[in-house]
């Protein structure tokens, strides 16, 4: 199958999803934009064998997280984000004012184990099913289920989350919010 | 946020709604900010060399992708293998 204009633009379309996953998954952006590049090469590479009107998102993602999975193994003792390019290119969201702030959540996300890195991000934000997620992780629904969960648990731990207030203005916020009555 | 203390305190191996939701809505906004900048140039010029190459070799009857890999492979900066988990899913 050569590649038609609408199997271009269905593999282009994926290409922002497939950033932010392997954004998520390397914390490195360089990494990942290199990892995206190797990702399409191998599918060009393999494009026959791709079903017409299957999940083109899934393949590309199972692809992507398969290189991921091979590179980890090779970078096990690599620190990620070693020297902080990352993180110094990420800047808090200006809306977000709560005590867990967007930098604290990014580095608690990278903390996770990359199982559950990979499975909170396919369900969580990446809009596959549990299903899904299992096919490109080739592991059990079940398995999924379990390491979403223990993720979200995790997370919660590190940012010390125990209710929803902490979502809301910091102590000290809420402290001026309370003396002035509002 | 009174109404909701109760819910979201957690219990053996759970986590209240509220907590869930809000934790969701962090990572949906680390991951569309990610998203938003959309397709970069590389990304772009890759498919379009490949889209030439298969267009240009198809008159000789034989796509020629693994020279349009390798081209973008030199201009990696990272030095990559090339493992077998990266092999086609659909096998």
């Amino acid at each position: 199958m050569s590649l038609d204009a609408s199997t271009r633009d269905t593999v282009l379309a994926a290409v922002p999803s497939l950033r932010a996953f392997a954004i998520s998954l390397c914390g490195n952006v360089d990494r990942a934009d290199d990892l995206v590049q190797e990702t399409l090469l191998r599918a060009l590479a393999n494009i026959d064998s791709f079903q017409p009107g299957s999940n083109m998102p899934a393949w590309l993602f199972t692809i992507l997280r398969n290189l991921f999975r091979s590179e980890y193994r090779k970078r096990r003792r690599e620190v990620e984000d070693a020297d902080g390019s990352y993180a110094a290119s990420l800047k808090s969201q200006p809306e977000q004012t709560s005590r867990v702030e967007f930098q604290e959540f990014r580095e608690a996300l990278a903390k996770l184990p990359p199982d559950q890195r990979e499975a909170l991000i396919l369900v969580g934000a990446s809009g596959f099913s549990y299903e899904e997620a299992a096919e490109i992780c080739g592991c059990a629904v079940g398995t999924i289920k379990s390491r979403v969960n223990r993720a979200r648990s995790r997370l919660s731990e590190m940012l010390a989350i125990e209710g929803a207030d902490d979502f809301g203005p910091d102590v000290a916020t809420r402290a001026i919010l309370a003396n002035t009555g509002t | 946020m009174d109404g909701h203390s109760t819910a979201s305190k957690r219990t053996e191996g759970s986590l209240g709604k509220d907590v869930q939701a809000s934790l969701g809505r962090l990572l949906a906004d680390h991951y569309q900010k990610i998203v938003k900048e959309g397709v970069p140039d590389r990304f772009a010029d890759l498919l379009q060399r490949y889209e030439q190459k298969i267009q240009g070799s198809s008159a000789q009857g034989a796509a020629e992708a693994p020279d349009v890999a390798k081209s973008a492979h030199d201009k990696s900066t990272h030095d990559k293998g090339a493992g077998n988990e990266g092999k086609d899913p659909a096998e």
